[in-house]
């Protein structure tokens, strides 16, 4: 079962609908849109060799250098599609319409991207994921550089069963086979994570008309490695991942499920197992939203992306959920 | 503590430590510029993630008078006397033939994933047009230079800055934390009795990786100059005389001073001067 989720996570693909610029388009009539699939956990500018042929004879003399825009927000590369997907389109849109360029880069917005650079974040990413894991980074150090380039490969042409292979002859293995959450000196390791935050003014449950991000100053991402508790039979949960980073983002009224008394608010936050506090946020890992109560190293196991982080979109609001009347503040 | 230290830092101590740094250079070097503390002002309408790190240090305005001919005497433009680093000397380079004025900012910012300190780095020619990698890595020291070319990728790299979320250049971190646990004995925190912390900043100056391993460790004949692998913070756990809370005040007092030591490897690392008064302030 874990394995075809696994399977399923890798095969997750998201259809652009290209088009190019206008003040790139030198030819008339204009070209047409280019359809494409982008793998989940791929970069966009691993595309530009297919995407590329399309528009060639439209473009102005010059050398190119591929980027993207959602509705004017410039895509960063280093972030997987999918993550993009997630977080940028609060009400998923299939095909996801972008306009790709092949000059102007925004330098001021995007780190470069030419070369052997795509792949080199994918290396350093893993690398701090696994230094995250097990407190150092030698195994990653240890892999050849033809095992290197051959991981890279299968990033790229998304096979889970060559990247698989690949991490489980690594020493601590990762991939299919990672053991997140011990680290080999003994010491409790740390689950890899970066979360992606962003307000909208609406409501949570209408998302259609809402507002495009327009700047990366109003999206809130960060690198938060989660403790795993030295405690055995405790299950860290993606509510308890979501508790340390986002606190801010739960209600402490009961939820609809509980019939608490609201004449002891102590009693609601000492037995946090009878009440969940309610998360004022949507969660997207992978394209899906997945509940809270799953085990927080499965997510990780599963649902990571190729560097072995897990990307959560968290799309919160300012509008202020309604609360039932007479609830505890 | 039981266990051997990691090199790490909390995000707690990393900011006790920075503001320990701002005090200390504003009493010893005020004549120089400033390295300031950042608190980060999150996204309109949203709050600060729980997590960590709430702000950064900041020295900015750095003037570095880039040699444009590729010859040895880079690095003799970073060399300044400690006592007499004077600013003046360096707006003579608009009528200076074959140097450049490149204007740079640094910003030292916590890693949450390997749990050290991060210098970020970049810079603008005079008319404010930002620096390229290339221009960036020829400001380098010349060892580093030839560490940026040797290592293209996993050196001076460029990241998403934390807080601005612009892509500047920063020093990979990956071999912070090993110098640190070598590296943070006693002998730092006596540095006003000992003469040898001079020679251990220029000893630094010197140390080159392995190539294909970008891990900032001291060459062999450094380390004999530098304590053996033992330091203060493992120790304080093995001495019984001390109580325990005396013991935890011991260790946050030598915490302040990580910045400050891991200064002293990342400023030459960058170029940036620190001058050994710092070190003669801690007690």
């Amino acid at each position: 079962m874990t394995v075809q989720a696994r399977r399923h996570v890798w095969m997750g693909a998201i259809p652009l609908h290209l088009h190019l610029h206008s003040s790139e388009v030198t030819s008339l009539p204009a070209p047409p849109p280019f359809l494409i699939l982008a793998p989940r956990n791929g970069y966009l500018p691993l595309l530009v060799d297919a995407i590329r042929p399309h528009f060639n004879s439209a473009l102005p003399p010059g050398s190119d250098t591929i980027w993207f825009d959602y509705e004017g927000l410039p895509l960063k590369w280093n972030i997987p599609t999918g993550v993009l997907f997630d977080l940028l389109c609060a009400e998923p849109e299939r095909p996801w319409n972008l306009t790709v360029h092949f000059r102007s880069y925004p330098a001021g917005v995007l780190s470069l991207c030419e070369d052997e650079a795509v792949k080199w974040n994918f290396i350093n990413a893993l690398k701090e994921a696994f230094y995250v894991m097990y407190g150092n980074t030698k195994s990653i150090m240890n892999m050849s550089q033809s095992d290197q380039v051959e991981l890279w490969h299968c990033v790229m042409k998304g096979d889970l069963e060559g990247y698989d292979r690949l991490a489980a002859r690594v020493k601590p293995a990762f991939g299919f086979g990672a053991n997140v959450g011990r680290s080999e000196v003994g010491k409790p390791g740390r689950i890899p994570m970066r979360m992606y935050l962003r307000m909208v003014d609406q409501d949570l449950n209408d998302l259609f008309d809402v507002r495009p991000v327009s700047s990366w100053d109003d999206v809130v991402y960060v690198t938060c490695p989660i403790d795993v508790p030295k405690r055995r039979g405790t299950t860290l949960t993606l509510r308890d991942a979501l508790m340390k980073v986002v606190p801010h983002l739960f209600s402490s009224s009961p939820t609809i499920s509980n019939e608490v008394t609201l004449e002891a608010p102590s009693v609601m936050r000492a037995s946090s197992n009878a009440v969940h506090n309610e998360f004022n946020g949507i969660v997207r890992v992978q394209g899906i939203e997945p509940s809270l109560d799953l085990p927080l190293d499965w997510v990780a196991r599963n649902l990571c992306g190729p560097e072995h982080f897990v990307h959560l979109s968290v799309i919160c609001t300012l509008v202020a959920p309604s609360l039932p009347p007479g609830a505890a503040d | 503590m039981a266990g051997i230290w990691d090199g790490t830092l909390t995000a707690a101590e990393f900011e006790a430590a920075a503001l320990h740094l701002v005090e200390v250079w504003k009493s010893q070097c005020p004549q120089l510029p400033a390295w300031t503390w950042h608190v980060y002002e999150p996204p309109l309408k949203s709050p600060v993630l729980a997590s960590s790190a709430v702000g950064y240090l900041v020295l900015q305005d750095v003037h570095i008078l880039s040699e444009q001919k590729v010859v040895a005497e880079v690095e003799d433009i970073h060399e300044v006397d400690d006592e007499s680093q004077d600013i003046a000397t360096l707006e003579m380079s608009p009528g200076l033939p074959g140097y450049e004025e490149h204007v740079y900012s640094y910003h030292v910012i916590y890693n949450e994933s390997y749990r050290v300190p991060m210098i970020f780095l970049q810079g603008h020619f005079l008319d404010g047009t930002p620096l390229q990698w290339h221009h960036v890595c020829h400001d380098l020291p010349l060892d580093s230079q030839q560490i940026s070319h040797e290592s293209r990728w996993t050196f001076l790299t460029q990241e998403e800055h934390p807080f601005l979320h612009r892509p500047w250049f920063a020093l990979h971190p990956c071999g912070t934390s090993s110098i640190m646990s070598l590296v943070f004995a006693s002998p730092l925190s006596n540095a006003a009795k000992d003469s040898r912390n001079d020679n251990r900043i220029q000893n630094t100056r010197n140390f080159l990786p392995s190539s294909d391993q970008v891990n900032i460790l001291p060459s062999p004949n450094q380390v004999s100059v530098l304590q053996p692998p033992y330091n203060e913070i493992s120790a304080l756990s093995s001495k019984p005389q001390h109580s325990s809370r005396c013991q935890e005040k011991h260790r946050i007092d030598l915490m302040k001073q990580y910045i400050l030591t891991w200064l002293s490897f990342a400023c030459p690392t960058v170029g940036l001067t620190i001058p050994s008064c710092v070190f003669k302030a801690t007690n």
